[in-house]
């Protein structure tokens, strides 16, 4: 044991104690760092020497500068942080939707529905009154105008949600491909702190995203995957995901033959799985059921029952959800496939934009999520992260109750018009004009092009000609069809016209009326000396041509009040044309039919399911769902939040940085440090000592 | 557990906020007083309010109607009382004038009274409410009913309907009888001479109705008569008091004329072109369209639907074999017209000629019909619809119009007899009015009572939206203490835990 040994042992205890003051330090620095994890200082006695027999140490070393990470905690996190994240942006986004449906200040969709029908209900007391007229379109202006701001604040929200879905997309992106560079650079350094950090800190972003699942590697470098186990960093590569334009792809059984593929237009927040349950050529017996939710469910008809469509051509698509679907060959979709479907041949359609995985594969992966956030899970289909709530936020909430609205302005629409053109407003009329277009007026009615023409029926209508003079009636007249082929009487919608109805018109009052079709729409005129009145239409068709109809529009984006009856208020129809052909101030049939539609059951066909309630009870229902889908999502990210909170508080126990702590290694270090330079003081002493000797 | 300096922050940052915004939850309730402020608050309390409002706000309506359908039948009750005290008013006058022993004067001061009576009558059947007919139909703008003259004939020989219009104006009764016997109209060998007094038969004018001319002109009115009416002549020579029994005589005296509508038959509009005729029995409310299901014939069976919203639903699966079908309201009676066949998809529109003016009351489709046909109480004449000419409807004695207007023809005309037969015919009339009136007034007394249920459905809505939404203030107060209690707290250890570390030691 020499004194110089004792300098050494000095020397490293120094050096121990100026690591641990520098490692001290920097975790003082880091304190606020995000990400950043905690470092202490180890160290360990180095070899023991024998001198004399006697074994003497000979000091300490550093062995480590540990980082108190625990990669089992951060990958729980992550996992609970996409679930927190989704739901914080699914119960956010509801939350701010809630006011849109709020009717707590009475000033509300529910009431302005009340409102509206309560107008009709009014003129049932006063069928003449001007003011009671004026006072009943206010009513429906503002209900018209409420349901239009509704529908149009959900299309912003939608279009927000779009917004911010590509963003996010983008930052994935990003995210995956600089997790994809730190493997790169970590290769032979896998303990760099600052890499290690980063690629944690890199991670726990992504996780916030996208939920992922994490492997390390020996090498410092990590694989990362969906929570649904598809690839998007592993070694150097990257993976993208992208939002990609409506699309469909097929799914065939084995063995099937068929070489045709599915087309289709318009768009539907949910994704429409179709599949076939008879099979058969395309047009010719091939019939097909249909999914909004993958296949769980099928989209049932007015009975109930599950609702079979008949597969066709470009010239006969089925509308279901607003989309209309048809099936051509692969490389023309006007023309017929050959080959026979087999039952079971499925595809899917997404007509809407969604969101892919681009990997390996040749066809893009759809990781879109499907149905309610609350059920999630199956397939690839992304689960969590703040992705996950945004799409499922567009196509499962905002894009249901874009559906319930236009659902509710359609019934709205088609009720109200259905009783409006059985009736007659307060004077006879000298023309009446269409409102509707049909794309092809010498089609048969129910593939006119109509918007309502799926509601057309068989049956026929009266029309009562007055003297335009005197105001007498001169009669009221059947329309008879026999004059236009195929010669049956009563009109049929699968075998007559647009054209048709307009010659039977001009066939049946001659010299006092005329139809004429003009760009799609149907319109009549009185001829001089004459006026006429719309007497009773068991068809349909005067609704749906928008000939005596109230509303005009389709859906909640477009419903208005026609404008006719708003520059004339006479023309708000109260009464009919009785059995003695006569239109009488003090008749209240129509507004009797129209203020009935407060407590008259309809049927509303929402999305896949069919429900019968009055119209108020069905705005009440959305509300109400509106209100629940809030609260569970605020739930579920009170549930999750906890979850991802504790967490998070016992990774930071185990990798932050108390200040407390670091003061007392700090102080410890300094003591060390102190005591350090006294053994090389004690060291100096004894070599003088002896040097003094000489 | 280590603490770590982010997780002092960062836990005071999370309790302080959930503190806070417990506490302005709160606060919000206290606000607006109400436990439900969004949607999410909850949810299914939401659907009831929303529900319970809907229905207090059709309450509101109904109950509104209830006031005007009150208003309106209370009228019509009061005038119908008076219509019915005018009435007795009127039978009292026959009954002095029946007993014969009064002088002319007395006779004259009764004739006028009862003229007095019939014009009041007229008033009473012309009621408006606000402007609005309440005995005309559905005609509730103009005049419900028009006076004016018609005529009676007075002796058995000639055709009682042979007067077919009266117009211009007579102050009393104008008796008319014929000098010379023949035909009236294109079937006339040679002009008819008559003579018509203005006043009983004291004075006379005479006229000629030249061959062909059915129009008689009696100075300040004329009277048109049926073609081919038989007259017979006064007997010659004339009597010193002249015979209403022996020829043709006819009272020229005051009417009205309904001009209304009425809710009498319906009208059949068929769709289709099947060799059948329709007709439709019953009473309708509205239109009934009957669709026939499947191709079959009226005498061995058929499938049919019907629908009584015009065609918004139907009502389908009904059969029939005898050409009866069955609606509501009656039924539809198909017979052959050179065949027996239908086909599937004809349809049958009854079109009822309505005049019922009904307001919804109560919830679950309560109606009640607030105005009335006058015709069908007050009589008088009326043109029906397709019909030729304005004739009593009703006809015979609850016609209450044209009775009372035969009694004064008679009284003006001092036709004891026919006093008496007016006499009889104005009990019956009164009977029919004293009917009708309680017609209305159990409608009246209907509303009434559908009323005061409203009333009480309305506080039963009102208290269940209430405890539905809103807040229980005790509850609230104490909720709000507590909330407010905790923040402090959390504030407090808060910056007690942040104020500390080990540099105040060193």
């Amino acid at each position: 044991m020499s004194a110089n040994s004792i300098y050494s042992i000095g020397y490293t205890s120094l050096l121990n104690a100026q690591a641990g003051i520098s490692v001290a330090s920097n975790n003082i620095a880091n304190v606020d760092t995000p990400g950043y994890t905690r470092q202490t200082v180890t160290t360990s006695s180095t070899p023991y020497i024998t001198l004399n027999g006697q074994t003497v140490g000979t000091g300490a070393e550093i062995e480590e500068i540990a980082r108190h990470y625990n990669s089992f905690l951060g990958g729980q996190y992550r996992t609970a942080s996409a679930q927190q994240a989704m739901w914080y942006t699914v119960s956010d986004y509801l939350y701010g939707n809630e006011s849109l449906f709020n009717d707590s200040s009475e000033y509300g969709l529910s009431t302005a529905l009340d409102n509206y029908l309560g107008g009709w209900n009014a003129l049932t007391q006063n069928p003449a009154s001007e003011a009671a007229r004026s006072e009943l379109l206010g009513y429906a202006k503002t209900y018209t105008d409420m349901l239009r701001q509704t529908s149009a604040g959900l299309d912003e929200q939608i279009t927000i949600l779009d917004d911010r879905i590509s963003d996010n997309v983008t930052r994935v992106n990003e995210l995956t491909a600089e997790l994809a560079e730190i493997n790169t650079l970590i290769t032979g350094r896998s303990d760099d702190p600052g890499l290690l950090d980063s690629q944690a800190m890199l991670l726990d972003e992504l996780s916030a995203l996208v939920d992922i699942q994490t492997v390390p590697g020996s090498n410092g470098q990590v694989t990362v995957q969906t929570g649904e186990g598809l690839t998007l960093v592993s070694s150097e590569r990257s993976y993208d995901l992208a939002l990609l334009p409506p699309r469909a792809t097929a799914d065939l059984t084995t063995g099937s033959g068929f070489d045709g593929a599915v087309y289709f237009s318009g768009t539907c927040s949910d994704e429409v799985t179709v599949e076939f349950v008879t099979g058969g050529n395309i047009g010719a017996g091939a019939q097909f059921r249909v999914s909004l939710d993958g296949g769980e469910t099928w989209v049932t008809d007015e009975s109930g029952e599950t609702a079979v469509f008949d597969a066709g051509g470009e010239s006969d698509p089925v509308e279901v959800a607003g989309v209309s679907i048809w099936f051509g060959t692969k490389t023309d979709s006007a023309a017929l496939p050959s080959a026979a479907a087999s039952e079971g041949d499925s595809f899917s359609i997404v007509a809407k934009k969604g969101l892919y995985w681009l990997g390996g594969t040749s066809e893009p992966v759809n990781i879109t999520p499907q149905g309610s956030p609350l059920d999630a899970g199956g397939g690839v289909r992304l689960s969590g992260g703040a992705l996950a709530g945004l799409l499922s936020c567009r196509d499962e909430y905002m894009g249901d109750y874009q559906a319930a609205l236009d659902t509710l302005a359609y019934e709205t629409i088609w009720e109200t018009n259905y009783a409006h053109s059985q009736g007659a407003g307060l004077t006879h009329r000298q023309q009446a004009f269409g409102d509707y277009p049909a794309a092809d007026t010498s089609a048969p009615a129910s593939e006119s092009g109509l918007f309502f023409a799926d509601e057309i029926t068989s049956g026929s209508m009266s029309f009562a000609i007055y003297d335009e003079a005197t105001g007498d009636p001169v009669g009221v007249t059947e329309l008879d069809f026999s004059s236009v082929p195929p010669g049956i009487a009563t009109f049929d919608p699968d075998v007559h016209s647009i054209e048709d109805v307009a010659s039977v018109i001009n066939a049946s009052f001659p010299g006092m009326m005329t139809a004429t079709v003009d760009d799609g729409r149907l319109s009549l005129a009185a001829e001089d000396g004459y006026s006429f009145e719309f007497a009773g239409d068991s068809t349909g068709l005067l609704a749906a041509c928008g000939l005596n109809t109230f509303f005009t529009g389709t859906d909640a984006g477009s419903i208005a009040v026609t404008p006719g009856v708003t520059a004339d208020p006479a023309r708000v129809n109260t009464g009919h044309v009785n059995g003695a052909g006569e239109v009488n101030e003090g008749d209240t049939a129509t507004a009797d039919a129209l203020s009935d539609l407060s407590d008259r059951d309809i049927t509303f066909q929402w999305l896949d399911s069919s429900s019968t309630m009055t119209i108020s009870e069905f705005m009440h229902t959305l509300s109400s769902r509106v209100g629940t889908d809030s609260l569970s999502a605020q739930q579920r990210f009170a549930y999750a939040d906890t979850i991802a909170n504790g967490l998070q508080a016992q990774k930071t126990s185990f990798s932050g940085v108390n200040l407390d702590e670091e003061l007392t290694s700090l102080t410890r270090y300094q003591q060390n440090y102190e005591t350090a330079s006294k053994l090389i003081q004690t060291a100096r002493e004894m070599i003088d000592t002896v040097l003094g000797l000489i | 557990m280590r603490v770590t300096q982010s997780m002092i922050y960062d836990s005071s940052v999370s309790y302080t906020n959930s503190a806070l915004g417990r506490l302005i939850h709160l606060s919000n309730q206290n606000a607006t007083q109400k436990k439900i402020n969004t949607l999410s608050d909850d949810p299914g309390g939401v659907e009831v309010v929303l529900d319970s409002r809907s229905f207090l706000r059709n309450l509101e309506l109904y109950d509104d109607n209830c006031g005007l359908a009150s208003d309106w039948l209370k009228l019509a009750d009061d005038i119908l009382g008076q219509a019915s005290s005018l009435l007795n008013n009127t039978i009292a006058l026959a009954e002095q004038a029946a007993s014969g022993t009064l002088t002319d004067t007395q006779r004259d001061m009764i004739a006028e009274e009862a003229r007095e009576d019939f014009e009041q009558m007229v008033t009473f059947a012309n009621t408006e409410f606000n402007g609005d007919n309440i005995f005309g139909g559905h005609v509730t703008d103009g005049q419900t009913y028009t006076p004016g003259l018609h005529a009676t004939v007075r002796d058995t020989g000639t055709d009682p309907e042979a007067v077919d219009y009266v117009s211009g104006s007579a102050g009393t009764t104008m008796i008319v009888q014929f000098l010379d016997a023949g035909t009236v109209g294109m079937g006339a060998a040679s002009d008819l001479a008559y003579r018509y007094s203005p006043d009983g038969g004291m004075t006379w004018e005479t006229g000629v109705l030249a061959a062909g001319d059915t129009e008689l002109d009696l100075g300040t009115c004329r009277m048109g008569l049926a073609d081919g009416t038989a007259v017979t002549a006064v007997p010659s020579p004339d009597p010193a008091e002249f015979d209403r029994e022996a020829s043709t005589t006819i009272y020229v005296r005051p009417a009205a004329t309904y001009n209304g509508d009425d809710s009498d038959g319906n009208e059949i509009r068929h769709y289709g072109d099947a060799p059948v005729s329709a007709e439709a029995k019953g009473g309708f409310a509205s239109n009934v369209i009957v669709r026939i299901d499947s191709d079959g014939d009226i005498t061995t069976g058929l499938d049919y639907s019907y629908s009584t919203d015009d065609g918004a639903t139907w009502v389908t699966g009904r059969t029939s074999d005898d050409g009866v079908l069955q609606v509501p309201g009656g039924h539809l009676e198909l017979t052959g017209a050179g065949g027996t066949a239908v086909s599937a998809g004809e349809q049958f529109v009854i079109t009822p000629r309505t005049a019922d003016i009904s307001l919804d009351i109560a919830p679950g489709g309560g109606e009640v019909v607030i105005n009335s046909v006058g015709k069908d109480i007050f009589g008088g004449l009326y043109a029906a619809p397709g019909g030729t000419g304005a004739c009593a409807d009703p006809a015979g004695a609850d016609n209450v119009l044209e009775t009372m207007a035969n009694l004064v023809a008679a009284l003006e005309t001092n036709d004891q007899d026919m006093i008496g037969r007016c006499l009889e015919d104005l009990n019956a009339a009164h009977d029919h009015l004293v009917n009708q009136a309680g017609v209305v007034g159990a409608r009246a007394a209907r509303v009434e009572f559908v009323q005061s249920a409203l009333g009480s459905q309305k506080t039963a809505t009102e208290y269940r939206i209430s405890q539905t939404e809103d807040a229980d203030l005790t509850a609230l107060t104490t909720e709000i203490s507590k909330a407010q209690y905790t923040y402090q707290a959390v504030l407090q250890t808060s910056s007690i835990v942040m104020g500390m570390s080990l540099l105040d030691y060193l």
